[in-house]
């Protein structure tokens, strides 16, 4: 099973990398479909099959394939992607990187991973059986009502923002 | 002799089992073409394919045949390796999703439990859905790789459809998980034997959902009257146009396995599964016991019929999928749309609510 769990690593990590390198944005965005796949094939191999059937049902199935459609809608060929300058592209490569060591100190530090509900499923017993449908949304109704609401508010405003940015090119075109 | 005496290793049985589907469902597939060409002409009062073998019964094996040692074009301009991931794309989520569902009850063989089913996951009721759901990508990969715009047109067609349908079809597996209170197969289907005889099937305490499931089904099998990703008239034969031989047979038989796993899911979620009307698992093992066998071979006895029972109620919705074909008419793509977003999707919120609230009152089943 560990050979398993590296394997399935190393391709999500070479997926991921083809999502950035590839020319082709279709490709680009298979590539992504594939990472979200593997990353459900990863939770899987760990035993926790509530979250993997999500992310397989959300990401890999639904998000991505908006993505893929969009783009072969547009029919974005290399030539007719604005690259923006270097300048841009390393200051946001160093904000990312930021972000993501952020993200991960949730993880590494005990006193900040307790707190989380990561960190909490994990350290009752340190069982992945604790990641099922029941005890995820027991916790998330009650517990962390509050966070969750506030997501789901999030991404209501960035939906309506969306639809708003929508709006406005349609007016500027008419 | 002495293997017979000895338990099963459970991996092994899991591995012959998972075998054996695979094997059940790529031979059903030119039946299910030949019932199809022998239905169809029967509806229209024609012959059908009736000289290969008795009765026509060989037109599937000479059917392969002919595709096998057709020629694999490769359009030039074609994008090479998603043109060519594309066919084995179409082939392996429907593959994957049958394997989750339960195909008989348990069978005891000397002390230990195997149960009838590959994947035996808590989560069977999403984990078909999920997979089922990356389908789309064949379609989406084949028409954007062929560099044809009949192609493509048909992919996007296909795709904007699928994800449409997609939407109607979550709704109402939510209603179902409220009505049942577990996502795992197999308990849905033991849930289900509760009322007695055919009165605790899903399709009675949802009828609702039931029918949007079954409307939903037709259009994310591209079957028609929702075929509009390879309308012949407009799109030549949408995003598999460019395919030929081999490839394209593949698509077939992704197609063909995707209705079976729909037929299957919709038997198992709605019609009780494997469950034999009026007989509950251990009301049949007492019979086989009653006529004279041991307990170990009762249970083998009783898998079978339950195997059976499942068989006919998929079949059944097999037969649907063809009699449907050959009696409507194809949608316009307005027309389809609306019937997802405007109807589907608003009624599955409904059933949604009422369900919600009907349950608060009276508990779930589980």
């Amino acid at each position: 099973m560990q050979i398993l769990t590296y394997v399935l690593v190393a391709l999500s990590i070479m997926s991921g990398l083809g999502v950035i390198l590839s020319r082709s944005a279709v490709v680009s965005a298979m590539s992504l479909m594939v990472t979200m796949f593997l990353t459900g094939l990863l939770y899987f191999s760990q035993g926790s099959y509530f979250p993997a059937v999500v992310q397989i049902l959300i990401y890999a199935g639904a998000i991505s394939v908006l993505f893929i459609f969009i783009v072969m809608l547009l029919d974005l060929k290399p030539s007719r992607v604005l690259i923006p300058s270097r300048k841009i592209v390393v200051f946001f490569a160093v904000l990312a990187g930021l972000f993501f060591a952020f993200s991960l100190m949730f993880l590494i530090l005990p006193g900040v991973s307790r707190s989380s509900l990561v960190g909490e499923l994990m350290s009752s017993e340190g069982d992945v059986g604790l990641f099922n449908a029941k005890s995820i949304s027991l916790n998330l109704l009650t517990k962390y009502m509050l966070p969750f609401q506030a997501t789901t508010l999030l991404l209501l405003a960035a939906m309506m923002g969306a639809i708003l940015i929508g709006r406005a090119g349609r007016k500027k075109e008419d | 002799m002495e293997i017979l005496s000895m338990p099963l290793n459970p991996v092994i049985f899991t591995f012959v089992l998972m075998v054996v589907t695979l094997g059940m469902l790529l031979a059903l597939v030119p039946i299910m073409v030949m019932v199809e060409r022998r239905g169809s002409a029967w509806m229209q009062r024609r012959i059908g394919p009736n000289r290969v073998g008795p009765f026509g019964l060989l037109q599937p094996m000479s059917d392969a045949i002919k595709l096998m040692v057709k020629e694999t074009l490769l359009p030039i301009k074609a994008h090479k390796t998603l043109f060519i991931l594309a066919p084995a794309l179409a082939i392996l989520p429907p593959i994957v999703a049958f394997m989750a569902i339960p195909l008989g009850g348990t069978v005891m063989w000397k002390g230990a439990e195997y149960p009838l089913q590959v994947l035996n996951l808590d989560v069977g009721l999403l984990f078909i859905l999920a997979i089922s759901s990356l389908h789309v990508y064949a379609v989406l990969a084949a028409g954007w790789s062929s560099n044809n715009k009949f192609s493509l047109m048909g992919a996007l067609r296909a795709s904007s459809q699928m994800i449409s349908y997609e939407i109607a079809m979550g709704v109402v597996v939510a209603s179902m998980v409220f009505t049942y209170g577990t996502l795992d197969l197999r308990e849905i289907v033991k849930l289900q034997e509760a009322g007695g005889g055919v009165l605790g099937w899903g399709a009675l305490l949802q009828p609702l959902g039931f029918i949007i499931l079954w409307v939903a089904a037709f259009a994310e099998t591209n079957r028609l009257p929702f075929d509009l990703p390879e309308g012949e008239s407009e799109l030549v034969a949408g995003y598999h146009t460019e395919y030929s031989g081999m490839t394209f047979a593949l698509f077939m038989l992704g197609e063909y396995v995707a209705m079976l796993v729909s037929s299957a899911y919709l038997a198992t979620v709605f019609l009780g599964g494997f469950n034999v009307p009026f007989y509950s698992e251990a009301n049949l093992r007492e019979i086989f016991v009653g006529m004279g066998s041991s307990a170990d071979f009762a249970s083998i006895f009783t898998v079978a019929i339950q195997f059976a029972s499942f068989m006919i109620k998929m079949l059944g919705f097999m037969w649907v999928f063809v009699w449907v074909r050959w009696t409507l008419p194809r949608f316009r793509y307005d027309q389809l749309m609306d019937l997802g977003w405007r109807t589907l999707l608003p009624l599955g919120v409904f059933n949604v609510i009422v369900t919600m609230i009907v349950t608060y009152y009276l508990g779930m089943r589980a």
